[in-house]
């Protein structure tokens, strides 16, 4: 079967959008010797990625579009 | 001959692609836009132009999905030299995304290649028929049968009377 690699490329990114905007509480370890904060260490490796960038502006783009529906109606 | 005969002696020799000078084509060269960055701004100027909206607004309608236009947009930008294959396939969703803002700006109704198609199931698909038939030939083929190809004579054409014209014609 052939397939579009677009296709994949953009439901896979879609549903990356989707679970972006749903943000999980990061747990904080305050005991032990590995004390860290769990969501500092996520905030650091928070690097401009270049999917991140895709995904930012995907997600640009969507808010975009539902101003424009909402403009419409 | 058979179509895929004739079409097998049409393909490029092996290792015909290997014969033209290195550098001759665009993207054997460093690509124009390196960055995901570059390549969408690149896009978005050239999506949100105002020919290139007139244009992909016909297209949309006509029902061409929007991830096989995204597809071949960025294909085409590497063919051109623009960016490389691997920037494009990253920037598809973007160019998708773009897409439809200008679809839904114009009011067009567009599919984006995600939704699923209706399959009726009264409707048999022309590829699974040409393959039965293949099928079939084959097997008359191997039992020495010989396929009659429905041949077309050439009819001959009944002489028409022309009718008198003129003033001085008898009716």
């Amino acid at each position: 079967m052939i397939t579009n690699p677009a296709k994949n490329m953009y439901s896979k990114a879609l549903s990356d959008v989707r679970k972006k905007d749903i943000k999980k509480p990061e747990p904080v370890k305050k005991t032990g010797l590995l004390q860290r904060n769990m969501q500092q260490a996520s905030e650091e490796s928070k690097g401009s990625e270049p999917y991140d960038i895709v995904l930012d502006a995907m997600n640009q783009i969507i808010t975009e579009r539902k101003k424009l529906k909402n403009v419409s109606v | 001959m058979s179509v895929f005969e004739e079409s097998m002696f049409n393909a490029p020799v092996a290792g015909q692609g290997l014969t033209e000078e290195l550098g001759s084509t665009p993207w054997q060269h460093p690509p124009q836009y390196t960055t995901v960055d570059e390549a969408m701004n690149f896009y978005a100027e050239r999506i949100m132009s105002p020919n290139f909206k007139e244009d992909i607004t016909d297209v949309m309608e006509l029902g061409v999905p929007l991830t096989t236009l995204a597809n071949s947009l960025q294909l085409g930008a590497v063919m051109q030299g623009k960016h490389t294959i691997d920037v494009g396939v990253l920037v598809t969703p973007v160019i998708v995304e773009m897409l439809s803002y200008v679809g839904d700006a114009a009011g067009v109704e567009y599919n984006t290649g995600l939704e699923k198609e209706e399959v009726d199931p009264d409707k048999i698909k022309d590829s699974h028929i040409a393959l039965a038939m293949q099928k079939v030939k084959k097997k008359m083929k191997e039992a020495g049968e010989t396929v009659e190809e429905p041949s077309v004579e050439p009819q001959e054409e009944e002489p028409v009377e022309e009718a008198p014209a003129g003033l001085m014609a008898r009716r």
